[in-house]
C-alpha cells in the first residue's frame, strides 16, 4: 500500500479544479451538441443524475480506503491488465478532447494567425509536465493554481446572473419533451466523469473520515451550482443557436469570453489553470494505467510513459482537430458516452466485489 | 647553479588527504615528520626547547604557522612561562605539570591524533609536542586576518540592527549568540573540503527545532569529499538535494538578527568560515521577500511593503513579456491613448518591439554586471553614464523607443526590490523564458510560461517543507503577504518540534 500523501485541502482543492474544469470545457458543448433543442431540460435532468453520480462517487471512493490501482491489480491479477489499458484509452481520450477544445478556443479569441499545431504543441507539452509530478506534488500544484482559476469562475458566475432570460428558459423547458432532456441530462453525465478520479485521490489522502468527505461533496456540488449557472446564463442569453458546427458551437459557447466583456483574453487564460489541471490529471492517471500493465512497474520510467503518452495524445489530437469530433455520428458518440458510463460505475464495484470475496 | 628541487611528499597521506601516521613518544620522530610535512613552508615556525628543571632536562617541540598565530601570545603563555617561570622546581609527571600548572592560558587541550595536531597548527593554533608523549597540545592562539564587523551594505534596512557577518567563523557565531542568550542554542561544528579543511558551525535551538532537519543536514554534509568550499554558496549547492534545482533551498543573509529569528523559528544555520554569508534552511519564497524591518516597523508598513514587494517580483518577471504580447499580438487590450503614444514613440525605431525588449534587457543586463565588478564610486558612475546617457543615447539614434527604456527601467527598478539576491537572479532569467514564449504565442504564451513557473515552483521543497508554503500547503498566511501584528503571531511555523508550537503567551499576574 502506498503511503498517504494529500492532505484534505488539497484532496479538495484536487477535486474542485478538476471537476469544475472538466464541467467548464464539455458541459455547454455536450449540452447543445446532444441535447439539441432540449438543452435547458438537459440542464435540469443532469444536475439530478449528476448529484447521484457524485453521491455514487463518494460511497465507491469511501469503499476503496487505499489505493483503488493497488486493488485493482491485487484483486483482478490477469485479469486487471485489459482494463488497465481500456481506463488508459479512456483517460487519454478524455484529456485529448480537453486539449483540443482548449486549444481551439485560444486560437479563435486569440492567436487566428498562428498555426493551431503549434498552439497545441506547446499545451500538450506543459500538460505532459504536469502529468509527471507525483501525487503529492500534484497535490501542491493544485493548491497553487486553484484561485488562480476560482476566482475569474466565481466572477464571470455573477456576470451570468445579470444576462439570464428566464423567460426564454421556461419556455423552453414547457415545450420540450421530458424523455428528450432526461437523455440528454444522462449525457451531461459524461462531462462529469472527471468525478471519477476521487476514486485515486481520496484513497491517499491523510484523513478520510466521513466528515472530511461530506465537506468535500458539498463543495463540488457548490461548484457544480456555479457551472450550472453559467450554463444557464448562455442559454437565457440565447447564443447557443447554430447547432451545426461542433467546434465552432464549443468556441461560441464559451461564456466566459462573453460574459466578461472586453477582459475575454484574460479569463481565458485564466481557466487555461482549468485546462492544464484536468487534462494533466487524464494523462497522469493513464500512465498510471500503463505503468500497471507491467510487472516491474519501475521499469517504465517517467521519460518512457510520457513518450507514449506523447505518442498517443498526439494521434487522438490529431483525428479531433484534423477531421473534427462534429463529424462523428450522434449515435457512436451515444454509444462511447454509455460504454465509458457503464465502465466507470460498474469496474469499480465489480473490484470492490472481488476484494471482498478475496478477503 | 643551486638548483631547488622540489619532492611530492604523499607518504604520510591517505586518499581522504588525512595523516595515516600516529603519535610517537619519540619527540624526534615527531619532529621528522613535522619537518618533512611542513618542508618547503617557509610561513612555518618551529623551535625545540630544553626545559630544565631541577630534576632534569625534557625537550618540547613548538609548532605554529607566522601570520595566523598571536605570536606575542605564545610567548606570554606558553614559552616564557615554562622555560623561564618554573625554571627551578620538580617534575614528577612533565605533561601534567605543563597542561595543569605552567600554561598560562585556558584554551588548552590534547590530542592523539597526529592529524588533529597538524590540522590546528593550519588553522592558526599552537601545537606542542613533549618528549616521551605519544599526544600534543594544541593551545588556542589564533589571530586570523579578518575585516571588521562593520556595517550593511547588501541587505540595508531603515530601522534595526546594522552589523554584518565577516569571514570569522567564530564571530558569526558569536553574533548570533549574543541575540540567543539560551544553552539550548547548540553549535555543532564540523570540517568540509579535503584541502581548504573549511569549518562549518550547524546552529539551532535544541527543544525548538525538528531533529531530523538537524540530522538531515549533517548526513547531507557528510555526503560529499570534495577538495575545498570557499564559500557557503559552494556548500549550498552541494546539500541541495536536485542538482538540476534553479530556486535556492537556503536563505543565505549577512544579517546576524535574520539568522537568529530564523533559529528561533526553528530553522537551522550554517556558517561556514570564510563565508560572510550564512545559510539558513528550510527556506520559503515567503522568507526571499522579507526583509528584516518588517517585523521592526508597524503591521501596516510592513504589510504595504511586502505587498509592494511581490507586486515589484511580479513585475520583475513579466512586464517585459506583457508588453510584447499587448503590442504585437492584441493590441485590443490597451486602451487607445496609450496606444497612440506607443505608436508615436516607435515610429522612429528601426527595430521591431522584441528586438528592442532584448536590446534594452542586455544592455541593462551588461551594466548591471560592469556595476558589480567595478569598485564603488566607478561603478555608480557606470550606471549613470549607461542608464542616462546612453539610453538617451539609444532613444535619438531609433534603436530604442521611450516606452520600452520605462517598461526596461521598472523592470529592473522591480528586481533590486525582491531583498534575496540569489532568488532575483533566478527571477531575472526567467524573464527571459517569458520574453521568448510571449514573442512567439503572445498572451498564451505569456500565460503558459507563468503556469508552467507555477507548476515548478509548487513542487520545490526545501528539507522537506514545501518552497511555497503556506500557499501549497494550507498553512497559517498570518506572516505572509499579509505581516499580521506580532501580538497575534502566537504559533511558530509548522516545521516545528510539535511539542513547542507556541511562541507567544500572555503573562498571568
Amino acid at each position: 500500500m502506498e503511503d498517504k500523501v494529500l492532505s484534505r485541502q488539497q484532496t479538495l482543492k484536487m477535486c474542485l479544479m478538476e471537476n469544475l474544469s472538466i464541467g467548464f470545457f464539455i458541459i455547454p458543448y455536450v449540452c447543445v451538441q446532444l441535447g439539441g433543442k432540449a438543452h435547458t431540460s438537459a440542464l435540469i435532468a443532469g444536475m439530478f443524475v449528476m448529484c447521484a453520480y457524485i453521491f455514487i462517487m463518494f460511497i465507491y471512493s469511501k469503499l476503496f480506503d487505499g489505493n483503488y490501482l493497488y486493488d485493482m491489480k491485487s484483486c483482478l491479477t490477469w485479469k486487471a491488465k485489459p482494463l488497465f489499458i481500456i481506463y488508459a484509452i479512456r483517460y487519454y481520450l478524455k484529456a485529448a478532447l480537453i486539449i483540443s477544445a482548449f486549444c481551439l478556443i485560444v486560437r479563435q479569441y486569440g492567436l487566428k494567425d498562428i498555426n493551431i499545431w503549434w498552439i497545441i504543441a506547446l499545451f500538450l507539452f506543459v500538460c505532459l509536465y504536469g502529468s509527471s509530478r507525483s501525487l503529492k506534488k500534484r497535490g501542491q500544484m493544485h493548491e497553487a493554481l486553484f484561485w488562480w482559476m476560482f476566482v475569474p469562475l466565481i466572477l464571470a458566475a455573477v456576470g451570468a446572473i445579470n444576462i439570464i432570460d428566464w423567460n426564454m428558459l421556461s419556455n423552453e423547458i414547457r415545450f420540450t419533451p421530458i424523455n428528450n432532456g432526461l437523455k440528454a441530462g444522462i449525457y451531461l453525465l459524461f462531462t462529469m466523469s472527471g468525478l471519477e478520479l476521487l476514486l485515486f485521490g481520496l484513497g491517499r489522502q491523510e484523513d478520510n473520515s466521513l466528515n472530511n468527505i461530506i465537506k468535500i461533496v458539498i463543495w463540488v456540488l457548490f461548484a457544480v451550482s456555479l457551472i450550472y449557472l453559467y450554463a444557464f446564463g448562455i442559454m437565457g442569453a440565447g447564443w447557443i443557436n447554430d447547432l451545426g458546427n461542433g467546434n465552432l458551437l464549443t468556441q461560441s459557447s464559451y461564456f466566459p469570453a462573453r460574459l466578461i466583456r472586453g477582459y475575454d483574453l484574460f479569463s481565458l487564460m485564466f481557466l487555461m489553470a482549468g485546462a492544464f489541471s484536468i487534462a494533466s490529471a487524464f494523462i497522469y492517471y493513464a500512465k498510471e494505467m500503463i505503468k500497471k500493465l507491467f510487472r516491474n512497474e519501475e521499469t517504465m520510467t517517467n521519460i518512457k510513459l510520457n513518450s507514449i503518452s506523447l505518442v498517443i495524445l498526439a494521434v487522438i489530437i490529431f483525428l479531433f482537430v484534423y477531421y473534427g469530433i462534429s463529424s462523428l455520428s450522434k449515435q457512436i458518440i451515444s454509444i462511447i458516452i454509455y460504454a465509458d458510463l457503464a465502465f466507470g460505475l460498474l469496474i469499480p464495484i465489480i473490484v470492490w466485489g472481488v476484494k471482498k470475496y478475496v478477503k | 647553479m643551486c638548483g631547488v628541487f622540489l619532492m611530492q611528499n604523499n607518504k604520510y597521506y591517505n586518499e581522504k588527504n588525512e595523516l595515516n601516521i600516529g603519535l610517537s613518544c619519540n619527540i624526534e620522530k615527531n619532529i621528522a615528520v613535522i619537518n618533512d610535512i611542513f618542508s618547503d613552508c617557509n610561513d612555518i615556525v618551529k623551535k625545540e626547547f630544553i626545559i630544565e628543571r631541577n630534576n632534569g632536562n625534557f625537550k618540547i617541540f613548538i609548532v605554529y604557522i607566522d601570520g595566523l598565530t598571536d605570536n606575542e601570545m605564545v610567548e606570554e603563555t606558553i614559552v616564557k612561562p615554562i622555560t623561564i617561570e618554573w625554571h627551578d622546581s620538580n617534575i614528577d609527571d612533565i605533561w601534567r605539570q605543563i597542561y595543569y600548572k605552567e600554561a598560562q592560558t585556558v584554551d588548552i587541550s590534547e590530542t592523539e591524533s597526529f592529524d588533529k595536531s597538524v590540522l590546528s597548527i593550519l588553522k592558526g593554533d599552537t601545537a606542542m609536542y613533549v618528549d616521551g608523549y605519544d599526544k600534543a597540545m594544541v593551545i588556542s592562539t589564533k589571530k586570523l586576518p579578518l575585516r571588521a564587523i562593520g556595517n550593511q551594505d547588501s541587505e540595508t534596512t531603515l530601522r534595526g540592527p546594522r552589523d554584518n557577518f565577516n569571514e570569522g567563523l567564530r564571530q558569526s557565531t558569536a553574533l548570533i549568540r549574543r541575540r540567543i542568550r539560551d544553552p539550548k542554542l547548540k553549535v555543532y561544528q564540523g570540517i568540509i573540503g579535503q584541502r581548504s579543511k573549511t569549518d562549518y558551525a550547524i546552529m539551532y535551538l535544541e527543544d525548538i527545532v525538528d531533529i531530523n532537519l538537524v540530522n538531515k543536514i549533517k548526513e547531507r554534509l557528510d555526503r560529499y569529499d570534495t577538495d575545498a568550499i570557499f564559500d557557503s554558496g559552494m556548500a549550498e549547492h552541494l546539500l541541495e538535494d536536485n542538482k538540476f534545482r534553479l530556486f535556492p533551498s537556503f536563505q543565505s543573509t549577512t544579517r546576524p538578527d535574520k539568522v537568529a529569528s530564523g533559529i528561533v523559528e526553528g530553522r537551522v544555520a550554517i556558517v561556514f568560515d570564510n563565508s560572510p554569508e550564512v545559510i539558513v534552511a528550510p527556506a520559503t519564497l515567503n522568507m526571499m521577500m522579507q526583509a528584516s524591518d518588517d517585523y521592526y516597523n508597524g503591521w501596516l508598513v510592513g504589510t504595504f511593503a511586502r505587498c509592494l514587494r511581490y507586486m515589484a517580483a511580479f513585475f520583475s518577471i513579466a512586464l517585459p513579456g506583457f508588453y510584447i504580447a499587448a503590442t504585437v499580438f492584441h493590441d485590443e487590450i490597451i486602451p487607445e491613448k496609450l496606444l497612440y503614444a506607443i505608436a508615436s514613440a516607435r515610429s522612429m525605431v528601426t527595430f521591431s518591439t522584441i528586438v528592442e525588449i532584448l536590446i534594452m534587457e542586455l544592455f541593462f543586463e551588461l551594466l548591471r554586471e560592469a556595476g558589480i565588478r567595478l569598485p564603488g564610486p566607478l561603478g555608480n558612475t557606470i550606471g549613470i553614464v549607461g542608464g542616462l546617457i546612453v539610453g538617451q543615447a539609444a532613444v535619438d539614434a531609433g534603436i530604442v523607443s521611450t516606452i520600452v527604456v520605462i517598461v526596461v527601467a521598472l523592470t529592473a527598478i522591480s528586481s533590486f526590490s525582491i531583498p534575496n539576491e540569489v532568488f532575483a537572479s533566478v527571477f531575472r532569467l526567467f524573464k527571459f523564458v517569458i520574453i521568448a514564449s510571449s514573442a512567439m504565442f503572445g498572451l498564451y504564451g505569456f500565460f503558459i510560461s507563468l503556469l508552467c513557473i507555477g507548476v515548478y515552483m509548487s513542487g520545490l521543497e526545501s528539507f522537506g517543507v514545501p518552497f511555497l508554503s503556506p500557499i501549497v500547503n494550507n498553512e497559517s498566511f498570518k506572516d505572509f503577504v499579509i505581516r499580521a501584528p506580532i501580538k497575534t503571531l502566537f504559533l511558530r511555523p509548522f516545521w516545528v518540534n510539535r511539542k513547542e508550537k507556541i511562541r507567544l503567551r500572555k503573562r498571568e499576574k
